[in-house]
This record gives structure tokens, sequence and C-alpha cells, in this order.
């Protein structure tokens, strides 16, 4: 019915395979979706969004004359990861971000890796987001990276790539659980007997990963949020995250710092925290320190945090780890640090800082996907084919001028998705952002988010530039 | 089974500790009745890792800090299958006559002489003689020897050291895993049966009902001719079955251990070590 016209074009599909069969996870949900009218699921998807505007999940765009928040577009038609699979993504997840953080703790103390030559030094110390502030402060449980959001995507064959790290505040994870709230209640029928595993945990263990980093292992520490603002593009999760665990959320004029310490001004007086979940850049956090000029930060803090009177989730300095020129080394630091090969491939880069490959990026432009190195959200970058000579022109010279800035990269595939179009059904192309904490132990939050690019062909799929979600189903073991 | 086992293993040290050198036994090995589906190995402050197979196939991770460090962190995180040695019932029935065999094979009979912490002396070998009595059985006697110590011997810990021998523990009986399964050895030994030291996790599905679920844990590997090894735990009184997990093994302690390591520095270190086993 509704799929019986779908058509895979021949490409790496989610639900079909290459002789156009229902892959065997997706059985059911094709059943469930089959027995649907149209109408019926149209009257579905009216009151999906009459949900996300009701609960307010919304984001803002940025460069966007119109300024407006939007509604995050959601398709109905959950991505299913099979147990066998998720068990590879986790494994490689855990092994690729216990390596980041020894990578990280290794930058900030003796620089091994940098001595022995299996990074080159000026990859790091030229890094935008490189902290010398930080060289021999100790964090506390020598952590730094707490919440990653890794992205991933799905290789022609099938095979899973991380695309990048991100690990200074990456956003998305309320969307997870806003979506599954949603399709819970909109579509209750899809689940039944389906096997998914819950994503409720996910504030209890982050609210865990808070509480193991308090300076002195201190118990019943105190812990925030803190946010920019309500213009924020991510505002709504910062409170929404805030209210899940429980926490207050709190901008940079609710603390104040006295004698290295931090406390929160509450209407009963100063209160000391402890533990600070930050949604703010390291430039912003301290006008002392960092940009002089920022309004969002707490003077003060930059000190209390080396004095280790406070932690932060993220740690500063955290982005040296997922710069894209340190991503192209990631794989050389898991066989470093851990001794073992990356369980999960990554996709082949090139490096203009280097003067042999910066040739080639510069003779291949039209073919290439190039990024600027300390950009995200799909900001900066030029994807060659499909790009005009203008464009083309334009970064040729932002190379030359700052080749630090930027990476090349070939046109990577990414997986497609049926997605609900006007009308009909059609394949879009899709990505996996799953979530991982490091606290006492690691928690990887089982799915993600799977955002989908909703413009036809299109393989940008941030939710600034056109990129809609889905909800992620990750199956349980099969029973024996 | 599928377990999951996170093994951390935390040293503070006094005065700021320099050249120390470690050797990890701490990856489950492949065999026919275990396989590891995950495992990583965390070494903080952070340091290159290296990696070598030794003489009694070990799969054995080494580092080394030059510079002066006040902590270090050695943090394994395993996920392996096991099954059930047993689940065929017990290879009971082979004679002594068939362990003949064994002093030909170079690689079994490392596993019937005297060792570093285990030491075949006249008053042990009496005493598995006693055990053995007429028995022509070498799983029962194993495992009878085994059922002896359990019943003759008490699990205290704090009066043994890493360095206790088999001999000592046979004078005063009071002792751990590792003194149970060395003097085990030894008695195995005195009656030529070719046994073994491992190393390993054990998984108490009923807390606290087991000895050594929350920390390394030691048993017997004894070998038939024919039939290969079968684990047996001395201080539990129980065959090596799923709820085990094999790390290493060697002739005693010293090839086994689970870290091994030498620092320069003048003032004292103090080790704290978690081991914590689930059912996945």
């Amino acid at each position: 019915m509704l799929l019986d016209s779908y058509d895979t074009e021949d490409l790496f599909d989610e639900m079909f395979d290459g002789g156009r069969e229902v892959r065997p996870h997706y059985q059911l949900l094709r059943e469930r979706l089959d027995t649907m009218s149209r109408e019926e699921l149209d009257q579905k998807i009216k009151n999906l969004e009459t949900l996300f505007i009701r609960q307010g999940i919304t984001f803002t765009v940025y460069g966007d004359q119109r300024g407006t928040e939007r509604v995050f577009p959601f398709d109905p038609i959950p991505r299913i990861i099979p147990a066998d699979e998720w068990q590879i993504i986790e494994d490689g997840l855990v092994q690729r971000i216990t390596a980041l953080n020894l990578f990280l703790y290794d930058v900030y103390h003796e620089r091994k890796i940098l001595r022995d030559k299996v990074i080159p030094e000026e990859v790091v110390l030229s890094a935008a987001h490189y902290r010398p502030e930080f060289v021999d402060v100790d964090v506390p449980r020598d952590i730094y990276i707490h919440i990653c959001g890794t992205d991933l995507i799905r290789d022609r064959d099938g095979s899973y790539l991380v695309l990048e790290d991100n690990g200074r505040c990456p956003s998305g994870v309320s969307y997870v659980l806003e979506n599954r709230m949603a399709m819970k209640r909109v579509f209750p029928n899809l689940f039944g007997s389906a096997g998914v595993r819950s994503v409720d945990s996910y504030a209890a263990d982050l609210l865990g990963t808070l509480q193991y980093i308090a300076p002195h292992a201190k118990p019943d520490p105190v812990c925030v949020l803190l946010t920019p603002g309500h213009y924020n593009s991510a505002y709504f999760e910062h409170s929404f995250l805030a209210r899940q665990m429980g926490i207050e959320i709190v901008e940079g004029r609710d603390l104040i710092v006295v004698d290295g310490y931090v406390y929160m001004r509450t209407t009963r007086g100063l209160l000391q925290v402890d533990v600070i979940y930050r949604r703010i850049d390291d430039d912003f956090l301290d006008p002392k320190v960092f940009r002089k000029d920022s309004m969002l930060g707490v003077p003060g803090l930059v000190e209390a945090v080396q004095r280790g009177n406070v932690a932060l989730a993220n740690a500063i300095g955290t982005g040296v780890a997922d710069d894209k020129v340190t991503y192209a080394y990631v794989e050389k630091m898991i066989k470093y640090y851990l001794d073992q090969d990356p369980i999960l491939k990554q996709v082949p880069t090139f490096l203009a800082w280097d003067e042999k490959d910066r040739g080639y990026i510069l003779d291949h432009l039209p073919e290439l996907v190039v990024k600027a190195a300390n950009e995200s959200g799909g900001y900066g970058m030029l994807i060659g084919p499909k790009a005009s000579k203008e464009e083309i022109e334009k970064f040729r010279q932002l190379i030359i001028a700052n080749p630090r800035n930027y990476i090349a990269q070939p046109v990577v595939y990414f997986s497609r998705h049926p997605t609900l179009t006007d009308g009909t059904v059609e394949g879009r192309h899709v990505d996996l952002r799953p979530f991982v904490l490091s606290g006492e132990r690691t928690h990887i939050l089982p799915g993600g988010l799977t955002r989908v690019a909703l413009k036809k062909g299109s393989i940008v799929v941030n939710s600034s530039q056109g990129g809609g979600s889905k909800d992620t189903w990750v199956l349980h073991p099969p029973r024996k | 089974m599928k377990l999951r086992a996170h093994h951390r293993t935390e040293y503070l040290y006094s005065q700021p500790a320099r050249s120390n050198s470690n050797e990890i036994r701490l990856q489950p090995p492949h065999t026919p009745w275990q396989s590891r589906s995950f495992w990583l190995l965390k070494v903080l402050p952070a340091t290159p890792l290296r990696h070598y197979v030794d003489l009694h196939r070990n799969g054995v991770h080494h580092f080394e800090i030059g510079e002066p460090h006040s902590r270090l962190v050695i943090d394994a995180t395993s996920t392996v299958i096991t099954l059930n040695r047993y689940a065929d019932g017990e290879p009971a029935g082979i004679p002594f006559s068939a362990l003949e065999t064994c002093r030909e094979d170079a690689e079994v009979t490392l596993y019937q002489k005297d060792s570093r912490y285990v030491r075949i002396d006249p008053a042990i070998w009496r005493a598995a003689i006693d055990v053995k009595g007429e028995s022509d059985d070498v799983y029962l006697t194993a495992k009878a020897i085994g059922e002896h110590l359990y019943d003759t011997c008490r699990y205290v810990s704090g009066i043994t050291t890493v360095n206790t021998t088999s001999t000592e523990f046979f004078q005063n009986r009071h002792g751990v895993c590792q003194d149970f399964t060395h003097l085990m050895l030894a008695m195995c030994r005195a009656m030529d049966i070719p046994a073994r030291y491992v190393s390993g996790y054990l998984y108490d599905h009923r807390r606290g009902s087991l000895r050594g679920a929350h920390q390394s844990h030691a048993w017997v590997e004894v070998h038939l001719p024919g039939h290969g090894w079968f684990g047996l735990d001395p201080t539990n009184r129980r065959p090596v079955d799923d709820h085990y997990v094999t790390l290493a093994s060697g002739r005693d302690y010293d090839d086994a251990s689970p870290v091994k390591g030498s620092f320069m520095g003048s003032g004292s270190r103090v080790m704290n070590v978690t081991v914590s086993v689930e059912e996945l």
C-alpha cells in the first residue's frame, strides 16, 4: 500500500535490501504501516505536529532574516537498528570516546603522542580550540568529554562510518526523547511487540555522569545547567534537560565566583555549585580569560575550574579533539593508546595543512567536500559536485589563505530511508547521531538522533539547513 | 552466559613514581568454551600500549610511564560469552596410567613440576596420597583434593601475601583463593597430574554466596589426556562452569598475575582494586 510504489533506485536503503525485499527487522513495521490508510496517517501526522508545537519543541535558524523559531520537522516512519548492528556501533563508540579522552589528557599533560610524532605537534598547538591555560591542570576523574554526539553515516555497503565527533556541546538529545514520546502517543500500535529498547534512562544517566565528576568525589553535589539564554537555538533542549534531571537552569548572571568558588544566587542566598553542565562554548565562559565581550559567561569561572573547585561538563579545551584536522588522526590514537584496531571506520580525509594533500585538494575541488576545521552545523562547507564555479573559486582562495582551517573528503554516501513526502513515500538520505556519556562507566543511549535530509537528493541533514528527524529504534536481541 | 566484567586497579603513590613499567594480563582469551566479544584497556596517565603473547599463550599488554606521577589507573572492561565445560557431565574414567604420555608433551609436562610458589614437598605428597586413597581416577582424585582443601582450610584474607608458597599455606591453612589454588596445584602435581594456575573472574549470581567474586579470582585447571583442561575451584568447592571468565594461566601466580610491575620511587604505595561482573 503506502510502500508499494517505493523505489530504492538501487541505493543502499535502510528498509529494503538490494533485491527490494523488506529487511527482516523492518518486517513488522511494514505490516503495521500497511494496515493504515493514507487518511489515517495524515490525521496522525497532524496530531504529531500539534503535539510538538504545544510542547514548544523548536529551534532557531541563524542567518535567517525572518529569525523565526521553527518546529523541527519530524518524519513518522521510524528508523530501525537490529541488536547485532547496534552492538558494533556501541563497541566502536566506547573504544573511540575512550581514545579521545586519553588523547585530551595526554595533550594537556605529557604530550606523549606528539613527542612520539604519531600526531604532528603543530596540528594540536594550532587548533582554534586548544587551550594552553589548561596544560597541567587536572580535571576530575581525568574525563574531558562527558557528553559526546558522534555522527555516523552508512557506506554504500551498509557499514557504519564516523563522519565527525562532537565533543564540545553536542545538541539534539532532547529530540530523541521527545520524538519517542510523541511516537508512542500517536502510533501506539506500531510499538506493540516490536521489542524497542527504551530511551527513558538518559536523564538519569546524564545526572549520574555529572555527579560522578564532582570535585573531590563530594556526595550530593549541586549540579546546574548553564545556558546562554532563550535566544540560543538549543534553548528548548537546555530547559528540557534541566527539567528532566531536576536541576537548576542558570544563565551567567545567576552565578558568581567568590574566592575561587562558584555560587548560585538563590532566594535564600548563595549556594555553592559543584558541577556545571555548560551549554556555552569555551570562548564565552569567562570574560576574564576568553572573549572579553562575553555577556554570557561568569567572571572568574576559569580560575575556579583550574583550582579544582568546580567541574565543567564538557571540560574546557575539548575542541582540540573534535577539530576536523584531528579527526584524521583518531584511528592512530586508538592504535596508540589502546593497542587496538578501530571498530568503526571513518571517512578518508585530506588535510589542506599538508602540502601534498593541499595540492590534491586544489586540483580536485569539484569532486570533494571541503569543510572548515572548526565549524559545525553544516556551516562553512563546500560540496564540490553541487557548487557553482564562483563558490569553488571562493573556497580555493579561502584554503590558500588559511590551509590549517580546511579539510577535504570524497563525497560520502548517506544511506536512504523511506520518508513521507507530499502524497507519497520516497527515499531520503539519513545519518545517525548517537549520544555517549562518559562517567563512572560509558553509557550509550540506544539509538540517537536520526536526521533526514528532507530535500530530494540532498545530503545536508542539519536542522538549520532543511533537515528533519526520525524516531530511532534499537531492537532488543532476539530471544533464543 | 554473556558476562561483562569491569576491573579497575588504582595505585596512589605518596611520593611521585617514575619508570613505572607494567605487564597486564587482563585480556580474556578465546577458548572452546569462552569467546571474547569486547575488550578495552585504559591506562592513565595516558601512554602507548603494546602487546605480545607469552609462553603460556596469554595476551600480555605492557607499558612504561617514565615521567613522575602520583597515580596510576588500569581499567579493563570485557564482554565474554561463556559455555559450561561440564555440560556433558564430569570427565571421570581416566586412569592414572593415561598420564604417562604427558611427560613427552613439553606443553603439558611444564605443569607437572615445581614452580616458584608451588613446591612438591614430602608432607604435601603424603597428604595427596591420603586423599587419593585407592582411586585410580585422575579427575575424581583432583576433585577430591579440591574438596579436601575446602574442608580443611579457612578462607581468611590478610594472613598470607602474594609471596606465600604452597608449603607455608599447607602449614597454617588460612589464606585466600591464590593460596588454595597453589596448594591444590602442589598436591595434584605430587600425584603427577598436570595442573595449572588460572586467574580470572567469577560471576556470583546470588550475590555474596561465593568467595572471590568481587576481586580477581584464581582456580586450578587439570589436564586430562585426550580431553583437555578442566577447571576446579577449591576455594568454592565448585567445578569451573560458565560462571567463570578466564584471563590468564601459567605455572602459578607469578606467570598469571593480572597486573605486575615495578617502579622507582621512595614513598609508599596504596592499591585499590574493584571488580564487578554482571550478566547481560
